[in-house]
Formats: structure tokens, C-alpha cells, sequence
């Protein structure tokens, strides 16, 4: 309770977005450490407190992200876009090089089976569920890009598509069909993986 | 062109996707013209529809919760524990956690487990002290070494191991798909283990599958041998309440009747563990179906129920919920044959006789009817296998002879059940004759339904889901299909007063589920009142046509105590004081009717407390009659010090006397004596600290105790005594906080600390009350109670009113301090 993270304030935040709207390239690349760090820190923090009933509340972290780093300060939708852009991003990158860690934990050799109670199974499957998924999305970018950003958008980033139309600047209907299609499109390379895979 | 096409097949689905599939055949062939590619591509990609709408629809964060959270364990890879270097978290179970790690001096692997907050009472260790040489010095090939045990820097006791690669018994069993023989073989191997630690005068207390692993070379290794017993908290201490806690630690499946019962433990309670794994192994079933973790429920079973015979057993299709979450796994006939390779009927027949008796001989709930040793069971085990006569055959037959007499000493309770039974029998015939025979099946397959619904199976798959991340979204549509049962049902239930009596129960337990303000619940208040409404209305009927039914009589009881707390919850005070009067008076009737029985007792001066809650207690919603309130507690009050008179040990009559002093204290603090008011809290004090010594593991009554400092608090602040009060304040803030520590999930328990925060905050600088003058302190722990309980407010539950309400006054005091939340 006593610790309290060094934040970087939002003025740092705010001045790499604005330096990123006026066509500095390098400003994603100082932005995302800075975000890494605190969209980690929150996501530990949310698990510790959400288990229980307010799931819900979980999509809410790349917004809360969001208003920890930039505040109230007068930034222009476009550099929201680009925030929440870069928010998606790392989240999935965080997400997936998790699962993988997990998922190579399986290959490690049976585990000891836990003794002191009935075991939690570890949750090796979960973690090769999101790692194919993350696989097929590459796929999916090479003939759709905009639609796997989309998904990563909403599925990573837990945006809601009104969100994601501005983040994207196309309009909300053209996200939902995105949306549907690349489902349907994961689902169809994840069972032929199954189908052929060991 | 790639793209074009590409381009071409989403806009293709797309569409498609905007019209019913019955229109998609036409559309397609209207849109693709004769290019049968296309088409098959688009129709390739339609043909996932039905698997694809729940897709990644949860977010990715909710799916990876469990990845974050177990690589978060107490110690990191890489950490030094005395001698031990920490590697990797192996798990987590209902004790703690436990890690693979290295022996540096050693150069050998080791596990280590790592006692879980809460449970990690300070004599652990000290136990642990008391009998390290004795666990030390057991060796045996199957019995996993203890290297030693230790406290880490944050105190939790942890003890080392050696680390065993292999698969729980059972699993290894079906794995290898080994028959019968073998695994009698295998089983011996077990016994001698634990033979050899009777020996030495060690009592396992906790056998069970995952604590007997085998190595791929087919030895068993028995791990934790006596490490129950250091973790049985409540060893020194007498009999009764010894079950519950006994229970959270435990797994109920494998425990003898005395250890649920919390009596001593001997070696017979190991043997009576082996039955049930020897049962377990040989027919893939588990003799006893706990359907709640109701202790009363588990101790009336295991206690009461006689085993099924295995030979019959394995006749069963049982549907059993996986481990961890994992989809419920159907036991069937065929699935036993198939993992012991054999034939469902010749499996039977091997079992029959003699191996049915060895192992109901050693599941018989008298300690002294059992095996006299591990060895004289493992014996038994060997002349079947060799084809001799079996001990446990002689001593079943007197046993049952015996068994029958007993039961039918109590003549006259017998007969009153047969002549109600026969009496039940003739309704129901009479009234299947009325209904076509396929209707009746029917029929009675719906009241099976509803009764295990009531019984158990929604509460149970409600709690064991509820705490999972996401699960929201699947307990209220499992609410929601309960409720469209239960009401198609309770259309056609008129007549059936059996079936109305489920009914009340079912409705209840949904109810509870969506919105008692005491349980884990949806925050469905609305929901859950209609609920509750529903059970009251059918368990009127069923009074006002035999009035002398007084189950259900009990139960308009309970349920209007149920409305009462969702009507309070949601600010109808008028409505909550109405049900609990109406509760107060059955519960009042069935205590006058017994006045000796302590336990109506306790009913009814629970009654008077509930209602002089919502009658005028400032701490709930309320319709603002503190005279009302005070009366009811002082009639509760006048109840309690007789039954504390009669039995000053009573734990529940010792948790409620605290308790109404404590109300007592409030409204006294309410009505500006504070004088009179701190000297009640500490009467409350008084009964509550001791309880809490006496019950270290039980959270309510730590809460309590934390409760009376925070009261006593209150009463020395109202009386200007700030210094004084902010001690009090400070105790009280270190025990929620201890609370939370341990169970950092517990809504409850957050928003005790989140409380206890605040008002530190307003003994520090609440700056329209006396105070002692330290905003900037006050404001942080105003901060700190902010935090907490704005994770926890969900705006869509009208539960939450006092939350907000909370929340709004940390608002008012922070902007009043010139900050904002």
C-alpha cells in the first residue's frame, strides 16, 4: 500500500504525442516504454483486485492507462488515437510473450503434480490458446491488415468499436464488419491447425 | 489481383453475414455468378459462423488473467531462501503454494511449499519444531523425504521436500491402464509406506490421490506425511468447532467420520483414507457424493451414508467436475473397463465378494470396526490375490447382523417414517394414475431436476464458478435458465405439494444468488426480491393447506429474513421492517414451542437483531424508529446473557453476545451517551477478543474483534478523546488489513479496510469534526479508501447505494482537504 510507482508525468506522455502528431517518427518508440511499464503495473494491480466480480472493469485498463498518463491535459483526438493505438499493441505483445513463457513451461517435462490440495491445473492450454491466436493474426495482417489491427484493437486492447473507428478513422459499421469477418477468418485457420497440426 | 480477390471475399462474407443464412445459398449464387472458387472460399469461411460468435468477444485480458496471476507467487525465481534457491512456481493449492528449487549446498532439486497467508498461524512453525526430527527420520523408499521447514522474511512458515516427478496414483492407474491386479500390487506398496510410518508413530491425516505420486518407473512415493497435523489449527482445542475449520483445509472426499466429526485422530482414520482410495482405484468412482461444501452436509453423509458396493458402483454414470476448472469428465461402465482392461461385467464379478468386503471393511465408519493396522489390511489384499480366505469376509457378516439390530432398536421413529413414506407413496400413486405413463416419466424426472437444483447443483456450480474471472456473464445466464425452469414448473406444480415444497427451496437458493446482500451474488437485488416473492407466495399455500407443515413454516421464516436484507439493501425500509417482523414471529413461535433448545434460541434472538437493524440502526438502512431498535436489540440482548449464563463455551451464543453489545453500543453513540456507549463496546470487546484467540483461523471472528476496536474508536472520538480514538483506530486498521492480506479477493473484506481507512482519515483531519489536525495524512488514507472502493463499485447493481453513498462523503472530505479524488 505504501509504495506508490514512479509515474511519468503527463507531461512527458502529452509532449511525445504532440511531437508524434507533428510527424516526429522516433516518438512511438520513447512512448511505448513508458506505456509498457504502466499498462504492466496496472494489469498486476487490476488481477489482484478484479477476480472476483468486475471483470467487466478489466477493459477498462488501457483507459485508465490513459488518464493516469495524459490526465486531463488538452491533447487532440488524433493523439488519443495514437495512445490507445500504442495501448492495443502492447498489450497483446504482453499477453502473448506471457503465454508463451507458459506455454514452454509445458515442454519443460510433466510438472509436479501438486500435493498440498487438489491442483489448480497450470494453464498451459489457455496459453497456446492465445499464442496460435496471435500466429494466425500475423497471418491474417499479410491480406488484412486493417482488419487484424481490429482485432487487436478490441480483442487486446479492449476498446469498444466506436474507439477503434476513430482510432483507425473509418466508421463504426465498417469496424463491425471487420470485426466479424476476422473471427470467422481465425476460426477457420485455428481448426486447420488443429485438423493438420500434431 | 491477389488483393482484389481478396478484397472480393470479405465484402462477399460481409454482406452474407447481414442476412439470415437461410437467404446466403441464393445470395451467393446471385453474387459469385459461375465462379465456383469464389464461392467455395466465401462458403469456407460462413461455414465457422456458429463457433465464431463467441470468439475473442471476451476480452484477451480476462483469458490471460490466470497467466499473470500465477506467475505472481510470494517468492521469484532466482530468490535465495536459506540455503534453497528459488526456481519456478510449481502451483497453487488450497494450503499454499509450491516451487521447485535447488539445495546450493546439495546441488539437489527441492520442493518447497510455502504455508498461504491466514493459514500460516504462528505455531506452525513451533509445531513444526516439536516433531522436524521425527518427519526428518522417516526413510523409506516410499515415503518422500522432509528436508526441513523455515520462516521466510515476511513470516510465512514454508517447509522443503524432496521433489518427486510423477503422476498422482490414480491418474498413473488409468494412464498405464492398469488391471485390477495391479493395482491391488501398486496399493500394497502405498500401505507399507504408510505401515512404516505408524510404526514410527506418524499418522498421515491426509491421504488421498494427488498426495501419492508414482515415478515413471511405477514406485509410489507418499508425500507430506504429518504435515496435516501441523496445519491443523485447532488441534488442542475441543470438539464441535473444529469441523468447519478442519474442513477448509482439507479434502472432505478422503476424510474419516471422526476427523470430520473433529475428533482425535488415530491410525485408523489413515486406513479409513486408504479404503477410500482402494475404492477409488478399483472402480473409478468415489464412495460418497458431496453435493455442497455445507459441513453439515459433508459430516451427515460421511458419518451417515453407507457406501455403495464397488462391484455395484462400478454400474454407475457419474458426471464428476473436472480439476481446475476443466469440463466435467462422465464416468461410465465402459470408461472403468476401459482404463483397467477389462469388461464392465467381468470387472463386476472380480469385484464381487471378497474385494467389496476388504474394501468396506475398511470404510466402516467405527474406528475400532476397521483393520486394526495398515498391515492386517495390505494382508488381507495378499490372500485375496493368493486366493485365500479373506479376513474381512467373517467380519462382515456379524457386522451387518449387528448393524440391522441397531437400526431397528428405534422402533417407534422407524415406524412414524415407514407410515409417512407409505402415505407419500399412495399420493403419488394416486396421482400418477392420473397421468399417462410418459407424462409421469416425465414428471418425475422434473421433480428429480428441481430437487438437485434445490439441493445443490445451482449454488454449488454458482460458487465454484464465482470466482472466476469472466464468469459473470455465465452464472446469470445459469440464474436466468434456472428461473425459466423453475417458473415453467411451478405453472404446473398445483396439487403437488412435494413438488411446491422443492419449488419454495429452489426459488430461495436463486434468489440468494442473485441478490442477498450475504452471499456471493450477481448484485441482482430487483431480481432476487421477484425471487424470494415467488417462493413466499407458493410456501403460503402450502401453510394455509396444512398448517401443521413446519418446514415450510420455517421457511417463510428464512425467506422473509432474505427479503428483509434485499429490501433494506435497496432503501425500501418500511417493506424490510414488514418481512422481518414477519420472520421475527415464526422464528419467535418455534423458539416458544422449545424454550430448552439453545439453538432456537440463537434463531430468534437473531431475529430481534435483524430487526432492530432496520427498524432505527444508523448503520443500515433504516425507517428511522430507534426506539423500536433499541427495544429489539435489548429483547435480544436479554436472550443471549441467559443462554451465556447456561453455557458460557457456546461459540455461536459468545459471537452473538458480542455482537449486541455492539449494536447496543451504536445506538447508544447514536442517542449521544457516549459514556454509556464506550463502556458497551467494551463489553463487546470483552467477549469478542478471547473468541478471536480461540478461533485464530476463523475470519468472522477476527473481523468481530476488529469491529469492537473500530467501535471503541468511534465512541473515544465522539467523546473528543482523538489520541485515544486513533489508537484504537490504528488496531483496527491492522487487523483489516491482515484480513485482506489473506484473502485478497474478498469483496467484504476490502471494503472493511476501505472503511477502516476513512475513518483514520476523519480522526486525522476531518476537517468538519474535531480532529487531530494532520490533513495530509488524513487525505491519504481518504485516498487509499477512494481506491478501494471505486474498484469496487459496479453502478449497474442498486446493491451498491451504501457504497456510493461512501464514496460520495471520501469525495466531500477530499475536496473540503482542497484535493480532489
Amino acid at each position: 500500500m505504501e509504495a506508490v510507482l514512479e509515474t511519468p508525468s503527463p507531461q512527458d506522455v502529452t509532449r511525445i504525442l504532440k511531437d508524434w502528431s507533428d510527424g516526429d517518427k522516433d516518438a512511438p518508440l520513447r512512448l511505448m516504454p513508458l506505456v509498457y511499464d504502466e499498462l504492466r503495473r496496472l494489469a498486476r494491480d487490476y488481477l489482484r483486485r478484479e477476480r472476483s466480480d468486475h471483470t467487466l472493469q478489466a477493459t477498462a485498463l488501457v483507459h485508465e492507462a490513459y488518464v493516469r498518463m495524459v490526465g486531463s491535459q488538452k491533447v487532440g483526438w488524433q493523439n488519443r488515437a495514437h495512445f490507445y493505438g500504442v495501448a492495443a499493441r502492447l498489450m497483446r505483445s504482453i499477453l502473448v510473450d506471457h503465454a508463451r513463457a507458459r506455454a514452454a513451461l509445458k515442454r519443460g517435462g510433466q510438472a509436479q503434480k501438486l500435493t498440498l490440495d487438489e491442483a489448480r491445473i497450470l494453464p498451459h492450454e489457455r496459453a497456446a490458446d492465445l499464442v496460435a491466436l496471435d500466429d494466425a493474426l500475423k497471418l491474417l495482417a499479410q491480406t488484412y491488415p486493417r482488419k487484424s489491427e481490429v482485432v487487436e484493437l478490441k480483442f487486446f486492447g479492449g476498446l469498444e468499436a466506436k474507439e477503434i473507428a476513430e482510432v483507425l478513422g473509418v466508421v463504426e459499421k465498417t469496424v463491425l464488419r471487420d470485426w466479424n469477418f476476422a473471427k470467422l477468418w481465425l476460426c477457420r485457420e485455428l481448426s486447420k491447425e488443429l485438423a493438420g497440426g500434431d | 489481383m491477389e488483393t482484389e480477390r481478396a478484397e472480393r471475399v470479405a465484402e462477399l462474407v460481409e454482406s452474407a453475414l447481414e442476412r439470415e443464412p437461410s437467404e446466403w445459398g441464393a445470395f451467393l449464387t446471385e453474387s459469385c455468378g459461375g465462379d465456383q472458387a469464389l464461392r467455395a472460399e466465401v462458403e469456407s469461411l460462413l461455414r465457422h459462423q456458429e463457433r465464431a460468435r463467441d470468439f475473442i468477444e471476451a476480452p484477451a485480458f480476462q483469458m490471460a488473467a490466470e497467466l499473470f496471476d500465477d506467475s505472481d507467487g510470494e517468492l521469484q525465481p532466482g530468490q535465495m531462501l536459506d540455503g534453497y534457491e528459488i526456481h519456478k512456481l510449481l502451483g497453487e493449492g488450497g494450503m499454499g503454494e509450491v516451487y521447485l528449487a535447488r539445495d546450493v549446498e546439495l546441488g539437489r532439486e527441492v520442493a518447497v511449499k510455502l504455508v498461504k497467508r491466514g493459514l500460516g498461524t504462528s505455531d506452525v512453525l513451533r509445531r513444526f519444531r516439536h516433531e522436524e526430527q521425527i518427519l526428518a527420520s522417516l526413510n523409506h523408499p516410499h515415503v518422500a523425504r522432509l528436508f526441513g521447514g523455515g520462516r521466510t522474511k515476511e513470516g510465512l512458515p514454508y517447509f522443503v521436500m524432496e521433489y518427486i516427478e510423477g503422476l498422482p496414483i490414480d491418474k498413473f492407474c488409468d494412464s498405464r491402464q492398469l488391471p485390477t491386479a495391479a493395482r491391488l500390487q501398486l496399493f500394497r506398496q502405498v500401505c507399507a509406506a504408510v505401515s512404516y510410518a505408524h510404526r514410527h508413530l506418524v499418522v498421515h491425516r491426509d491421504i488421498k490421490p494427488s498426495n501419492i505420486l508414482v515415478t515413471p518407473a511405477g514406485e509410489p512415493k507418499l508425500l507430506d506425511f504429518g504435515i496435516a497435523k501441523l496445519l491443523d489449527p485447532l488441534r488442542a482445542q475441543e470438539a464441535t468447532p473444529r469441523t468447519v475449520t478442519m474442513l477448509g483445509v482439507m479434502t472432505p472426499e478422503y476424510a474419516s467420520p471422526e476427523q470430520v466429526r473433529g475428533e482425535p485422530v488415530t491410525t485408523a482414520a489413515d486406513i479409513y483414507s486408504l479404503g477410500v482410495l482402494l475404492y477409488e482405484l478399483l472402480t473409478g468412482h468415489r464412495p460418497y457424493h458431496l453435493h455442497s461444501r455445507r459441513p453439515d452436509e459433508i459430516v451427515r453423509v460421511i458419518c451417515e451414508q453407507q457406501p455403495e458396493r464397488p462391484s455395484t458402483a462400478i454400474s454407475r454414470r457419474e458426471e464428476v467436475p473436472g480439476e481446475g476448472g476443466a469440463p466435467a469428465k462422465l464416468i461410465t461402465p465402459e470408461s472403468v473397463g476401459r482404463t483397467r482392461n477389462e469388461q464392465p461385467a467381468q470387472l463386476r464379478r472380480r469385484l464381487a465378494g471378497d474385494l467389496d468386503n476388504i474394501v468396506l471393511l475398511a470404510l466402516r465408519k467405527e474406528p475400532a470396526r476397521r483393520y486394526a493396522t495398515v498391515e492386517q489390511f495390505s494382508d488381507d489384499i495378499r490372500c485375496y490375490l493368493e486366493g485365500l480366505p479373506v479376513f474381512a469376509r467373517k467380519a462382515t457378516f456379524g457386522y451387518r447382523a449387528a448393524k440391522f439390530i441397531a437400526r431397528h432398536k428405534v422402533g417407534v421413529a422407524s415406524a412414524a417414517l415407514v407410515v409417512l413414506a407409505i402415505i407419500a407413496g399412495l399420493t403419488a400413486t394416486i396421482w400418477q394414475a392420473r397421468v399417462a405413463r410418459n407424462e409421469r416419466v416425465r414428471a418425475e424426472r422434473r421433480f428429480n431436476d428441481v430437487r438437485k437444483l434445490a439441493n445443490s447443483n445451482l449454488f454449488e456450480l454458482h460458487d465454484a464458478i464465482a470466482n472466476l474471472p469472466g464468469s459473470t456473464p455465465a452464472r446469470e445466464l445459469l440464474v436466468k435458465r434456472a428461473l425459466e425452469y423453475l417458473d415453467s414448473l411451478a405453472q404446473e406444480s398445483q396439487g403437488d405439494a412435494s413438488l411446491q415444497r422443492e419449488l419454495v427451496a429452489a426459488y430461495l437458493k436463486v434468489g440468494n444468488v442473485q441478490g442477498n446482500p450475504n452471499n456471493a451474488n450477481l448484485g441482482d437485488t430487483a431480481g432476487a426480491l421477484e425471487s424470494y416473492r415467488k417462493a413466499l407466495a407458493i410456501a403460503a399455500r402450502l401453510t394455509a393447506s396444512d398448517p401443521s407443515d413446519a418446514q415450510t413454516r420455517r421457511f417463510v421464516g428464512v425467506i422473509s429474513e432474505k427479503m428483509s436484507d434485499a429490501q433494506a439493501a435497496t432503501g425500501d425500509t418500511a417493506g424490510a421492517v414488514e418481512s422481518q417482523r414477519r420472520s421475527l414471529s415464526i422464528f419467535k413461535a418455534i423458539a416458544d414451542a422449545a424454550p430448552a433448545n439453545a439453538e432456537a434460541q440463537q434463531s430468534l434472538a437473531i431475529s430481534y437483531v435483524k430487526l432492530g437493524d432496520v427498524l432505527g440502526n444508523r448503520n443500515f438502512n433504516n425507517s428511522g424508529e430507534e426506539a423500536g431498535a433499541m427495544q429489539s436489540y435489548r429483547s435480544a440482548a436479554a436472550i443471549l446473557e441467559t443462554l451465556y449464563a447456561a453455557d458460557p463455551a457456546n461459540p455461536k451464543t459468545r459471537r452473538l453476545l458480542g455482537l449486541i453489545y455492539e449494536r447496543l453500543g451504536t445506538m447508544l453513540e447514536a442517542a449521544g451517551k457516549a459514556d454509556e456507549a464506550l463502556e458497551t463496546y467494551r463489553k463487546s470487546r470483552a467477549i469478542r477478543e478471547p473468541l478471536a484467540a480461540d478461533f485464530p483461523t476463523d475470519t468472522d471472528a477476527i473481523r468481530d474483534a476488529a469491529i469492537a476496536h473500530e467501535k471503541i474508536g468511534d465512541a473515544l472520538a465522539a467523546k473528543g478523546e482523538l489520541a485515544e480514538a486513533l489508537e484504537s483506530r490504528r488496531k483496527s486498521l491492522k487487523i483489516f488489513q491482515s484480513l485482506v492480506d489473506a484473502d485478497p479477493q474478498n469483496v467484504q473484506a476490502r471494503q472493511s479496510l476501505a472503511i477502516s481507512y476513512l475513518h483514520l482519515g476523519e480522526v486525522l483531519g476531518n476537517p468538519g469534526a474535531p480532529n487531530l489536525g494532520r490533513p495530509a495524512e488524513a487525505l491519504k488514507y481518504y485516498r487509499l479508501a477512494w481506491e478501494i472502493l471505486k474498484a469496487d463499485n459496479d453502478p449497474a447493481a442498486t446493491a451498491n447505494v451504501k457504497t456510493r453513498e461512501t464514496l460520495e462523503v471520501i469525495r466531500q472530505r477530499m475536496e473540503a482537504l482542497g484535493a480532489r479524488p
